[in-house]
């Protein structure tokens, strides 16, 4: 349990916060309140204390350094899980997620009626409900709803902000993650611009497009992507970009309506390495291995008279953007092309609070990726992108971000900033096994190359911390440099549900298709206790709450827990190394958890290891424990005591053991607010005002 | 063509000059107000007044004529007839005016087009240009070099398009600079206007294509003279950024702000210049 002891702010500084309470008003308040300092938080996703550490000490992170010498740094204790929207959901929350009820990037749908399964992954922040199907018009192949979809969030409790804007306290958030959509909040002086967890134009978390000649005819789906053919005659190509369903479409025989399209003409110069890409009415000339500026798109839907809707404000189109990447052009013409972002100008559904915020920095600062994970991993782990080519694209949105943070920064009078940077956390994923010579995919020449990629990612916010402590040098400022987990070396994937197989816990239907049995649709529900879904969750098929489910509640239910968490920690690699670190018990552990959301088990892996990738696609290949061979060879989704984050103040830190759930009453104490109930989290400093 | 096309678009610069730093939409509502003024003037002079009046006077007895009747059907019928026949010749007597009005109408349209379409280059702006050859002019200027004016950078090698015999350039700006792309093409020099300033709002004459021989791509293009039919240059682009036209917020084209502003012109004036539509 985390201790929940409160720092109550003193009673002259909470007056001054009645007294600075504005509401709505936009008026700077008095100098002498509270809500007149100023508190920026950078958070920096996946940034490792013991490298942190090395490079502090071997004066590489001189800012770093200034601001440790004033309040102190150390290890920042992260969630259990220690996966990104579950640490984010702690640091919005202040409490864990007992209260805000995330345990992992995938939840599990119940009993949705889908291949006879009881459970289905979802991505566990935010869903979207479609429109009510009885409220449209419909006429021929066409149906015009009169209602556009709803997204909710699904973390559950409130934020820190929300008591920040009842303060009146000025609030502005760079896309801290999960926490799409955008909250709606009525008055108060509040701005934030959706990250992680806001989807693409097609609804997904970004799917890429590489045009390549050695693709299937028909195209070849990857994770997170597609492979499409170019068909080039006499140096001249056509290519289709595919968009979202046609929303003013009914659905065809598949249930689904069918998807809209734009033609993307390339011609390319008979012998230099140039290309003119034209899609709809743009035109651009790309050299081999440059990358396009955002290029708007606009997917019709071919409604007729859609002129006569438009003026009724009803949309007929979906707009967005996309970056190209011209990858070569001699012999092959092969063009990557970005998942098609939300355009920040025009966007389709709001990305933002109020809703113009997005359009602001866009107008302010240039168009910019809107997808929540915008690092394009899954193209370089597909083959699409080189490393260098991944960290061409990754320099381009860091850019952007750094566009974004100095005009934050500019506009910082007053109040509270919050700046999310997350190439960090994506880059280590990657690059770990540079700098990992155990690492089983580790070569010298990679290493060579790439093995100081990360280094240089916290070098350049160590610059960036630089120019924020030469805007914020007030004595009355505080700045707070927070990550959500740190990074351990990613060398061995543990095939859960195989474990579960193997052991008796889970049986198949037909085990001569074991190996074709991808998201658990080969598994015999009737005979199966226990299944793996996500990277650390572990469910019981239990009786009443999974419609096949055969493990009563009870006594039953904890008896089988227990097993599983004996036998968990026993497991050992061939080695004899301790595969799993630890096994939370969820009921235990959170006794708020909701049954029908949280795991029932958390399996927190030992250092180097994780589960497989196989465990997070639900199939259960013969191997136990494989190697771990991907460019993806960082990772932190294990036992949550080896990955901790990092705190940097310039304020000094009075608690023992830091925590993610810390900072949400923290900031509201530098304001003279005191911590709503909800909140678990303790006052990390002493005094409401910098020391 | 060339030379009606180079003074209206003199005057327009002239008449234009002093609110060029003035918002864009601003500018475009005033010019759509005189504009919707005089075409009403110039309705009024090439119209036959007395008898539109006439025939308004006798569409009003008709539309009275079916609501007092409306129980005769005969009589009813007898006078929608007469309506339609009024309104017939209501369409006859404007037609002369209007035939007399589309020509002053396209020409101001396509003066606008030539401000309001597009903005002005800013420095960071990539633009691209394309070079439109003749078919017979191709194989011997596919490999012709561009020369820009001082503030503008090719950033590509030439892209030799064989199939439509057009070779295209990608240029940025670095300063603001007016002046002329250039191309030496067989044994003369092809030039196209390229327009940069600091200020992306600022209105200024942009030709986005310099238009070839026909007559209608002269009367619509009519930035720069056109290229003779002889010519080894068929045509040159320069694809400007797209210039908006917010009003409260909503991105109105500009056309559309200008018929809707001049027709209501036309409306508010039509009692004091005594004019029948």
């Amino acid at each position: 349990m985390y201790r929940s002891v409160r720092l109550i702010a003193s009673p002259l500084l909470a007056a001054a916060g009645l007294v600075a309470t504005g509401g709505c008003s936009d008026a700077s308040p008095d100098a002498e309140t509270p809500a007149a300092r100023r508190l920026l938080v950078l958070g920096i996703d996946g940034m490792d204390p013991g490298l942190l550490k090395q490079l502090m000490e071997s004066g590489r992170m001189p800012n770093f350094s200034r601001i440790a010498a004033a309040g102190g740094v150390g290890p920042l204790a992260t969630s259990a899980p220690p996966q990104s929207p579950v640490a984010w959901s702690n640091f919005i929350s202040g409490a864990g997620p007992g209260t805000h009820q995330i345990y992992d990037f995938i939840h599990r749908r119940l009993n949705p009626d889908v291949l006879g399964l009881p459970a289905v992954p979802f991505l566990s922040t935010s869903q979207v409900q479609p429109p009510d199907k009885d409220w449209a018009l419909a006429m021929g192949e066409w149906r015009i709803p009169l209602f556009g979809p709803k997204t909710e969030s699904l973390r559950r409790g409130g934020a820190f902000w929300e008591d920040l804007i009842d303060h009146g306290v000025k609030t502005v958030i760079y896309r801290v993650p999960a926490n799409y959509p955008a909250p709606q909040i009525d008055g108060g002086t509040f701005a934030c611009l959706c990250g992680m967890g806001t989807p693409d134009l097609v609804g997904t978390y970004g799917e890429f497009t590489f045009f390549t000649p050695e693709a299937p005819r028909l195209g070849r789906m990857v994770a997170g992507g597609r492979f499409d053919r170019l068909r080039m005659h006499d140096n001249r190509g056509i290519g289709t970009l595919k968009g979202p369903p046609n929303f003013l479409r009914k659905p065809t025989g598949r249930g689904m309506p069918p998807d809209l399209q734009l033609e993307v003409e390339v011609v390319r110069d008979p012998t230099a390495d140039v290309a003119k890409i034209a899609i709809g009415d743009e035109i651009i000339l790309l050299n081999q291995g440059e990358w396009s500026d955002w290029i708007p798109v606009e997917f019709e839907t071919g409604i007729p008279a859609s002129w006569a809707l438009s003026a009724m404000a009803l949309p007929t189109s979906a707009n967005g953007m996309v970056r190209f990447y011209l990858k070569s052009v001699h012999p092959d013409l092969q063009l990557y092309v970005t998942p098609l972002n939300v355009d920040p100008l025009e966007p389709v559904t709001p990305i933002s609070a109020p809703e113009d915020f997005s359009k602001e920095v866009a107008l302010a600062c240039g168009r910019y990726y809107t997808t929540g994970i915008p690092e394009d991993t899954k193209a370089l782990r597909a083959g699409a992108l080189t490393e260098d080519e991944f960290l061409s694209q990754v320099r381009v949105l860091t850019d952007e971000r750094l566009a974004q943070f100095r005009y934050a920064l500019q506009r910082f009078d007053r109040g509270f900033l919050f700046f999310y940077f997350g190439h960090t956390d994506q880059l280590a994923h990657i690059f770990w096994r540079d700098r990992d010579p155990g690492h089983p995919a580790h070569n010298p020449q990679d290493a060579e190359r790439y093995g100081t990629v990360i280094d240089d990612a916290y070098m350049e916010m160590d610059q960036l911390l630089g120019e924020a402590i030469s805007v914020l040098g007030d004595d009355d400022d505080t700045i707070i440099v927070m990550s959500d987990h740190g990074f351990a070396s990613f060398r061995r994937g543990f095939n859960l549900n195989t474990w579960l197989l193997e052991n008796g816990y889970m049986a198949l239907r037909n085990p001569a298709l074991r190996e074709q049995s991808l998201y658990l649709s080969g598994v015999d529900w009737h005979r199966t206790r226990a299944y793996a879904l996500g990277l650390n969750g572990l469910y019981v098929n239990l009786a009443g709450r999974e419609s096949r489910g055969i493990v009563q509640g009870g006594p039953e239910r904890t008896a089988l827990i227990k097993e599983l968490k004996e036998r968990l920690l026993a497991v050992r690699d061939t080695d004899g190394v301790r595969v799993i670190e630890t096994v939370y018990i969820v009921g235990e552990y959170y006794p708020d958890a909701d049954p029908d959301v949280a795991p029932d088990i958390l399996v927190g892996y030992a250092d180097n290891y994780r589960a497989s990738w196989a465990t997070a696609e639900g199939s259960m290949p013969q191997e136990l424990l494989e190697d771990n061979h991907d460019r993806w060879s960082g990772d932190h989704c294990i036992a949550h005591t080896i990955v901790p984050g990092i705190l940097l103040t310039n304020r000094k830190v009075v608690v023992d053991n830091p925590d993610l759930t810390d900072l949400a009453p923290t900031i509201l104490s530098v304001f003279g607010i005191d911590a709503p109930a909800q909140m678990t989290g303790r006052v990390l400093f002493a005094e409401p005002g910098p020391s | 063509m060339n030379w009606i096309n180079g003074n209206l678009t003199a005057i327009g610069n002239l008449v234009l000059r002093p609110f060029a730093s003035w918002p864009a939409q601003v500018t475009l509502v005033i010019v759509s107000v005189f504009a919707g003024i005089a075409m009403t003037i110039v309705f009024r002079h090439t119209s036959n007044q007395r008898a539109l009046r006439a025939v308004a006077n006798r569409t009003r007895a008709q539309l009275m004529c079916m609501r007092l009747f409306k129980d005769d059907l005969r009589v009813a019928l007898a006078c929608q007839g007469s309506l339609l026949k009024s309104i017939g010749l209501r369409l006859c007597h404007t037609l002369p005016p209007m035939a007399v009005l589309l020509i002053p109408f396209v020409l101001i349209l396509s003066q606008l087009a030539l401000r309001y379409d597009n903005r002005p280059l800013v420095p960071g702006d990539s633009v691209v240009a394309a070079l439109h050859l003749s078919e017979a002019a191709w194989s011997a200027n596919r490999n012709t070099a561009i020369q820009v004016p001082p503030g503008i950078r090719v950033e590509t090698p030439p892209l030799r398009d064989d199939a439509q015999h057009t070779v295209y350039w990608r240029l940025r700006v670095d300063e603001p600079s007016e002046g002329s792309l250039r191309w030496q093409v067989g044994p003369g020099v092809a030039e196209k206007t390229i327009v940069s300033t600091a200020d992306p709002g600022r209105l200024l004459t942009v030709s986005v294509h310099r238009p070839g021989p026909g007559f209608w791509d002269r009367l619509l293009r009519p930035g720069e003279p056109g290229f003779d039919a002889d010519d080894p240059v068929e045509a040159i682009d320069l694809y400007y950024p797209r210039r908006s036209t917010p009003f409260f917020g909503v991105d109105i084209p500009w056309w559309a702000t200008f018929l809707i502003a001049s027709m209501i012109a036309a409306l508010c004036v039509r009692p004091f210049l005594k004019v029948q539509f």
